[in-house]
């Protein structure tokens, strides 16, 4: 694909992100302009889900991302079983909550490793593990764990099959969840010792963020699933009014809708739910932030954010876990598909590990007939781009003028947002 | 004359009772080998020609009939053997009317292991699946791919209740597609939403076809 006319291109294929981006840039009177491209070619898989019947469809979308991919199952789920009017009870919403929780602590401790060279002055992973092996070996091992963890409520690594529109084919027992809890009471300590660990080696990187705006899925605790959306100027809006807020916008130059709030580009995605619910935090918790100095006016703080994000998630799943364990009895297991036929439409909010998610169907006689899905990437992705303007005149006006080493600060500024380009294509 | 003979199997050395055959010393060395003999008057005298070993002079014979003698060795997994124990097993799986969803020998099945071991294609998930403790999902009116799949994923989802949506591909024999789809029939299932399902994960796949037109005769 060819650049977009007048730019260069600054970095071509970011590393260490999943798809492709690349960064552009154009002198125009003494101030760089920058433009962020998506070049990862369009999936299409709004228009591939039409016609489907309702409960193809969840399978469909966590192809979307095979990272995230509970978020998306969990999302469309949500979605079609608001829209059928089907409730599958008070003990299942609780088991999806929680393996949810497990995905997003999954992907931070993921993503934390895959950006770490960057905060700790390495040029790529295959350095940072031949000098800091061990580090890296114990962020495999946490990694390993969690998925461990994982399959005992979902059934598999990844795209799980047992969680379904009016389908719970898992029988999960108290046995399941007491061992995924011990598991993920193992990764919450391994997590703190890493954090401890890295908090004197971990070098900041000074930069304000110019536009402090966000989005959030609003609920009682920690942002997880819920029916509103909260924004930074503090409205809180019903899911279903979400073209209110979030307005998408096609660009010329990139493969992927842009979305803005209020005419200002926002971000979602760690920091934005630490940024919301840092004050319900545990004491704990607190101590971590202000250990590992984390200020969460700085985008390259998100990869902090995440950490500590999965260091709470991590004891809050594990108390979930045990105590649904105790009130789980012989074991969920639902089937209830008999409601597939009907009709009707709704949104549902969720927070994907890199933010929030939304996804809207209208279902009529058990087929979907329209699909709508916004992605947290491409929520983020203006914000990306303006922070990566302002980030580069900055480094410029502090006197490093040369290409190679604004690149490399404009890569470590897209890695921290953790964009999932498959996703924003999707 | 001695009553024990000593023989060496891929290197393990071990006594045997004389006039016992290859397979006996095999099994007390705790070689796993491939055989059918397990599977009861089905295949005697050595038809199968799963056990075949080969001998230092490069002879391959069946463990199952060959008669041990002192200081024999033999070589149970060369290249050569698996090729033909490969080769033999296609064979008789060709023969084999694979109906694994209504198989008497359901969850205790020795061709799906030595078609995995032997990294052969053509078994459906169905044969995979009651190694599980599971019911079949078919049975509770929802549709799972299975039948249709082929095997070799251990069948995870459907051990976990999940459906099988066909990840694995489809199974390319025309005899099972028409069996297997003549049970979707019997349950009560459309062939029509058995496509449309499978059209998920096979749309690009060229037996996609195949399974059409054959659905159009059943």
């Amino acid at each position: 694909m060819t650049g977009i006319k007048g730019f260069i291109k600054l970095y071509e294929e970011i590393p260490g992100v999943a798809g492709h981006i690349d960064v552009n840039i154009k002198e125009v009177d003494g101030r760089y302009k920058v433009r962020i491209n998506i070049t990862q070619s369009p999936r299409f898989f709004e228009l591939s889900l039409r016609n489907r019947k309702v409960d193809e469809v969840p399978i469909i979308t966590a192809r979307i991302c095979g990272v995230c991919s509970m978020a998306h199952l969990l999302g469309s789920v949500t979605a079609l079983e608001k829209a059928l009017g089907i409730d599958m009870g008070e003990k299942v919403a609780r088991l999806r909550k929680i393996a949810e929780t497990v995905g997003i602590i999954q992907n931070n401790l993921v993503h934390v490793l895959v950006a770490l060279p960057d905060y700790l002055g390495f040029r790529n992973l295959i350095e940072l593990a031949k000098a800091e092996p061990g580090i890296v070996r114990k962020f495999l091992k946490l990694n390993t764990d969690v998925l461990k963890a994982y399959r005992n409520i979902a059934g598999r690594f990844t795209h799980s099959h047992v969680i379904d529109v009016a389908y719970q084919g898992k029988l999960v027992t108290k046995y399941d969840l007491d061992k995924a809890s011990k598991i993920l009471e193992s990764v919450s300590r391994g997590a703190k010792e890493l954090l401890t660990e890295l908090v004197w080696k971990w070098k900041d990187i000074e930069f304000k963020d110019p536009v402090l705006s966000y989005l959030t899925v609003n609920t009682q605790g920690y942002p997880v699933m819920g029916d509103e959306i909260a924004t930074s100027d503090g409205k809180v809006v019903s899911v279903i009014r979400y073209t209110e807020i979030i307005k998408e916008e096609e660009m010329e130059y990139s493969n992927a809708k842009y979305c803005t709030y209020g005419g200002k580009p926002f971000f979602v995605g760690s920091r934005a739910r630490i940024l919301r619910s840092h004050k319900d935090l545990t004491k704990e918790v607190d101590d971590y932030m202000s250990q590992l100095r984390l200020d969460l006016s700085n985008p390259f703080d998100n990869v902090k954010a995440q950490f500590i994000e999965a260091v709470y998630l991590a004891s809050v799943a594990e108390h979930e876990l045990a105590e649904l364990a105790n009130a789980v009895g012989s074991g969920i297991r639902l089937y209830d598909l008999s409601k597939l036929q009907g009709s009707g439409e709704a949104v549902s909010a969720i927070e994907a590990p890199r933010g929030l998610l939304i996804h809207h169907y209208r279902v009529e006689k058990g087929r979907l007939v329209a699909a709508n899905i916004i992605t947290p990437t491409v929520m983020n992705s203006k914000h990306m781009e303006v922070c990566c303007e302002e980030l580069v005149n900055k480094l410029s006006n502090e006197g490093i003028n040369r290409l190679d080493a604004l690149k490399d600060y404009a890569a470590a500024l897209i890695r921290s947002y953790d964009p999932c380009l498959p996703c924003a294509v999707h | 004359m001695k009553n024990k003979v000593r023989v060496k199997v891929d290197g393990i050395e071990v006594e045997v009772d004389h006039g016992s055959v290859l397979l006996d010393a095999i099994k007390k060395a705790g070689v796993p080998m491939h055989s059918l003999c397990q599977a009861g008057e089905l295949y005697r005298g050595a038809s199968c020609r799963l056990c075949l070993v080969e001998l230092p002079n490069g002879k391959l014979v069946p463990a199952c009939a060959f008669p041990v003698s002192d200081g024999l060795e033999v070589q149970t997994r060369t290249a050569r053997t698996l090729k033909i124990r490969r080769n033999t097993l296609e064979l008789l799986l060709a023969y084999h009317r694979i109906e694994c969803w209504v198989c008497m020998r359901k969850g205790d099945c020795i061709l799906v292991k030595m078609a995995k071991d032997l990294r052969l294609d053509g078994i459906p998930v169905c044969a995979e699946c009651p190694l599980h403790p599971n019911e079949c999902l078919l049975n509770k009116g929802i549709l799972c791919l299975g039948p249709l799949t082929l095997a070799g994923c251990d069948a995870e989802c459907p051990a976990t209740g999940g459906r099988c949506w066909g990840c694995r591909g489809p199974i390319t024999r025309e005899d099972i597609v028409v069996r297997a789809l003549n049970r979707y029939v019997e349950l009560g299932f459309t062939i029509n939403e058995v496509i449309k399902t499978a059209e998920i994960f096979w749309s690009a796949h060229p037996f996609l076809e195949k399974i059409k037109l054959i659905a159009g005769g059943v």
